[in-house]
């Protein structure tokens, strides 16, 4: 027995390297389901990696669905700078954080993933998760200023690689269809643009509020834009001396509820999709989300209309804000045993080629300081064009918030707009569930 | 001529009550044939033409007929493993009256009880150290060893073989062995071609054991390939309905051909479990 | 070499020590033997994978629920029983999910059974079409939860609004989803399509178990359709229902897949269980595994308890045909 047992570890071991020296990098697959490519690529690895040849197979967990789909495509692009590298793209919607802390808890974390970055990255940082990138030179070729998203005590871990915006989104053609000629910025324009919008028949906004996702996205802009001080706000939430309960954020409800009360019939049953849909047929006119709602708005209409402008938060002009962050900040495996590789695809990412061809695809800015030419979708061009005349931008309110609090903020947002929790109820369990995560 | 009348309103209430209850399924399979424009519009409409594109888009995209592959490979194992090593136990533990044998039929009833999630982050990492990680193997080990509704239902099943037909073999000098293979097995068939179908049906649905060991996509399955197609930021309906009704179908036709084999067993189990 | 570990292993369980010289000579001894090693030998493969697969994890799973683990850290702190107080003490929603789990379990359990036995009664009768239709109830059965779970998210969602619109039935117009007050309804009424037919099956087998003569003898006697029912068919149908109450209720305390893709127990809370809530806290951001952990121990003991008071009650309520 032992002996078969031995006899059968060096055939293994033989037909490993075997493949390690084979041109063919592709995954070796055999039916019974065993599976060796990991080990093949790690002795590729180690064997023979120079500067341009580095030969492996990554696994890439990303946030960005449109990658995964292309995944065949991008391995293709891919190929022509590093011919020997494959990567496997793989994005999940619902369990992202179950997936990727299963796989953590049991070492088999994704040589790269996506994560946030700033303070929701600190667990991963303190238990030496993720690699340190510091020694990469990443500073070369990303924007300095986005790279701190990544950063912690002055040393590199995430690396952000695109540029999103949330701000409201609308139907350019039926602003048009009602009259309203110039974009609204406070909040008695706004509602005077809703009148005009509901006089010509048209749903004036459309929720999505069915995903909790959207749910805590809309809750950012009560707080983000009337807000200063982020990092001492979450200070102060840690000691127990601030509340997300303010003046101003009671106030934005009153714009939440505004909103909600002209999103149709059933606005907690609209998820995502359906807004993005509704919008681009015309049926509503806007939307409170960001810049990837243009893929599935091009289901319904590839010509639509469409734009984004900033969120009216006051009867001040100059408040009207965008939110815009650096996203798809990516992060290595301290784990991974494909490093070099790994990081070889990351900087390929943010190269002009690179960031030029994913761009393409997502229609996104590239935080790549390359000067990639990159052709924006409505939102993204518009939101750029917002930041750029030199109006209000904020940056994600969710890189500040303790860990779990997403969660809640979004449950809770549903409960408030179903009416099975009061405003009070509402910010009083938001703090709770803050100290309780704290501590 | 009340009974007669009574029996047609009888009939007509169970037909009609038999499509309202298949009506969702229908609306999947119709919605599928739709490009995707048109299924916004209007779902309940029966489509304009044949139109297959979602089907050629399925079928096509990287990886489906692998996956499918390995759908059928997981199946297999899983379902032999489960008859062989349940056969076995559930035979012996009928015969065997003791207060170990009593004792391990209650330890058997726990994956009743228990929520897979409670341990699904230990068993993972159990897997991995295992280095069983990625491979069908590790998926179908987990789901044979969680297989008691099979061992119940052999358990209750060879109580009805009688004794003495083991006993008499035993005389004639059979091993232990041989009487399990040459007479217990060929009279649990029936109840063996049952547990196959139901496991059969069973494994190929599971989602979220194969999804957490299964992470390279050149193993995965048809029932993942369905979740990942629901992407966060929108969803495509069209090519959706389509895989679901693909994923689903082996196991549609596996169920209409062999469905005498599916109700006997989940019958066999109610009653003998 | 393997009937000597056995031999130990025997000794082990029963107690008794032995010398060599006895065990040759005590031939009953030595039959007792050779029985427990052929259990052994058969049960081994089931156990040691069951052991190894299921019971090893669970006990690991039990272990973290004492502790305050992430999910992640390397750093597992021992904190005896305070995520289980926490629980019952300090967490709102752990308790609201016992609610809603009671809801739908009481409303799973009784609509599952009532109909699927009315249903089977019904088709029973039926004589002309019964295999057919035995076969199509059972139809949505086989499909997986995943699948189904999406499936009704798109006929909730878009088929009612279009149903609606073609129609004006204000029935269609509601809020399946949306509304805290149906969105649970809506889910009980998705997990009662998913499994009624199989619930039916049984009790369609449990009838046709029934002795004809005793009905018949009933008829003679001139006892209604009902009173036939009342009295005879369902004391005789005992055993089934307790059968499938027991499975429908061990199934729906535990429910998970199909509402975490229907609702991910929303809006709010409204269709949060105790699984979804322990999956959530475990898994989301949130980053409580072992708190997790512990709800799940209590879960599990919850389930454990109410299937035995489910058991002996009903089984004492059986009759010998």
């Amino acid at each position: 027995m032992k002996k078969l047992m031995a006899f059968f570890l060096v055939v293994v071991l033989l037909l490993t390297m075997a493949a390690g020296c084979a041109k063919s990098q592709a995954p070796v697959s055999t039916p019974d389901g065993q599976n060796q490519t990991d080990q093949t690529d790690s002795k590729t690895d180690s064997n023979d990696s120079t500067d341009n040849e580095i030969s492996a197979t990554i696994t890439y967990l990303t946030s960005q669905p449109l990658y995964a789909k292309n995944s065949d495509a991008i391995n293709e692009e891919l190929h022509k700078v590093h011919p020997k590298i494959n990567v496997i793209i793989e994005h999940i919607s619902d369990n992202y954080e179950a997936v990727l802390k299963t796989q953590m808890a049991s070492s088999n974390a994704p040589d790269i993933f996506s994560w946030q970055g700033y303070l929701a990255m600190v667990p991963f940082v303190e238990d030496n998760k993720v690699a340190d990138l510091s020694n990469e030179s990443f500073d070369s070729i990303v924007f300095p200023n986005f790279l701190e998203s990544g950063k912690k005590d002055g040393r590199q871990y995430g690396i952000p690689t695109i540029m999103q915006s949330l701000g409201l989104l609308y139907n350019k053609d039926v602003f048009e269809k009602a009259g309203i000629t110039e974009i609204p910025r406070t909040i008695s324009a706004l509602k005077e643009a809703v009148e005009k919008i509901k006089a010509i028949g048209v749903q004036p906004f459309t929720s999505g509020l069915k995903d909790q996702w959207v749910c805590y996205d809309l809750f950012w802009f009560a707080q983000t834009p009337v807000m200063d001080d982020m990092m001492g706000w979450y200070n102060a939430m840690n000691e127990g001396k601030a509340s997300f309960r303010t003046e101003r954020t009671e106030k934005m409800f009153e714009l939440f509820d505004f909103i909600y009360e002209n999103s149709g019939d059933k606005p907690l049953s609209s998820d995502f999709a359906e807004m993005c849909h509704q919008l681009a047929a015309g049926t509503a006119a806007m939307a409170v989300q960001g810049d990837w709602a243009y893929e599935e708005t091009q289901k319904i209409d590839p010509n639509a209309n469409l734009g984004m402008m900033g969120l009216p938060v006051s009867e001040d002009p100059a408040e009207s804000a965008i939110m815009a962050d650096s996203a798809e900040i990516l992060f290595v495996s301290e784990q991974s045993e494909n490093k070099e590789a790994a990081v070889a695809f990351i900087k390929w990412m943010l190269s002009k080629e690179g960031a030029e061809y994913l761009g393409s695809i997502t229609k996104t800015p590239s935080t790549s300081s390359l000067k990639p030419v990159i052709e924006l979708n409505p939102f993204a061009a518009d939101a750029n064009k917002w930041v750029n005349d030199g109006n209000k931008a904020v940056p994600f309110a969710w890189n500040f918030w303790a860990p779990g609090i997403m969660d809640v903020v979004g449950k809770n947002i549903q409960a408030y707009f179903s009416g099975s929790i009061t405003l009070d109820e509402f910010f009083e369990d938001l703090d709770n569930q803050w100290a309780k995560t704290v501590n | 001529m009340v009974k007669t009348a009574g029996r047609v309103i009888m009939y007509v209430f169970l037909i009609v009550a038999l499509i309202l209850y298949l009506f969702p399924i229908y609306l999947i399979v119709i919605n599928s044939f739709k490009p995707f424009k048109d299924m916004f519009e209007s779902c309940l409409a029966f489509p304009k033409s044949l139109y297959l594109d979602n089907y050629i888009t399925a079928f096509s995209s990287s990886g489906f007929i692998r996956r499918l592959f390995n759908n059928i490979v997981l199946t297999f194992m899983t379902v032999a493993g489960v008859l062989l090593v349940t056969s076995m136990a559930g035979y012996k533990l009928s015969r065997v009256k003791s207060k170990l044998s009593k004792f391990l039929y209650l330890l058997y009833t726990v994956p009743f009880l228990i929520p897979f999630y409670t341990y699904m982050i230990p068993l993972v990492q159990l897997i991995t150290k295992m280095k069983l990680m990625n491979t069908l193997s590790g998926v179908a080990l987990i789901s044979i060893s969680s297989s008691s509704f099979a061992f119940f239902m052999f358990h209750g099943f060879v109580k009805t073989i009688p004794v003495e037909l083991d006993e008499s073999a035993r005389i004639d000098g059979c091993g232990e062995f041989r009487i399990y293979t040459r007479i217990i097995v060929p009279l649990l068939k029936p109840i063996m071609s049952s547990v196959a179908v139901l496991y059969a049906i069973w494994t190929w649905n599971d989602f979220l054991l194969p999804f957490l060991i299964l992470n390279n996509p050149e193993k995965q399955t048809v029932t993942i390939a369905v979740y990942q197609m629901f992407g966060k930021f929108g969803s495509d309906w069209d090519v959706i309905t389509a895989t679901l009704v693909l994923a689903s179908l082996p196991m549609v036709i596996l169920y209409i051909v062999l469905q005498k084999y599916v109700i006997s067993g989940i019958v066999a189990g109610a009653m003998k479990g | 070499m393997a009937n000597f570990a056995l031999t130990g292993l025997f000794n082990k369980f029963y107690g008794v020590v032995i010398r060599k010289g006895d065990l040759l000579m005590n031939l009953s001894y030595r039959k007792k033997l050779k029985d427990l090693s052929s259990l052994l030998l058969f049960i081994a493969p089931f156990t040691v994978l069951y052991i190894i697969f299921l019971l090893f994890p669970l006990v690991q799973g039990a272990f973290y629920s004492f502790t305050d683990w992430n999910g992640i850290s390397s750093n597992v702190r021992f904190i005896g029983l305070a995520n289980y107080i926490e629980a019952f003490t300090n967490d709102k929603r752990f308790i609201n999910s016992l609610i809603v789990t009671g809801k739908y379990t009481v409303a799973t359990v009784l609509i599952s059974n009532v109909v699927g036995l009315g249903l089977a009664l019904f088709i029973e009768n039926s004589v002309k079409i019964k295999s057919m239709l035995r076969t199509l109830f059972f139809v949505p059965y086989i499909f997986s939860l995943v699948v189904v779970g999406f499936s009704w998210k798109f006929i909730y969602t878009k088929i009612a609004t279009n149903i609606y619109q073609l129609t004006n039935i204000g029935f269609f117009n509601l809020d399946f989803l949306g509304s805290h007050k149906i969105a649970l309804i809506s889910v009980i009424f998705m997990s009662v399509w998913h499994g009624m037919g199989y619930y039916m099956l049984i009790y369609i087998a449990g009838i046709q178990s029934i002795d004809q003569y005793i009905l018949e003898a009933a008829t003679i006697d001139g006892a209604s359709g009902w009173k036939k029912f009342r009295y005879i068919k369902f004391p005789l149908l005992m055993p089934s229902v307790t059968i499938c109450v027991f499975t429908c209720l061990a199934g729906s305390l535990k429910v998970f897949e199909s509402i975490f893709v229907l609702t991910s127990g929303g809006p709010g809370y409204a269709t949060e269980t105790i699984a979804v809530n322990i999956y959530n806290e475990a898994f989301g951001s949130a980053n409580l595994y072992g708190y997790g952990t512990a709800k799940a121990v209590v879960l599990a003991l919850i389930i454990m308890v109410v299937s035995f008071i489910q058991l002996s009650y009903f089984k004492s309520k059986e009759v010998e045909a």
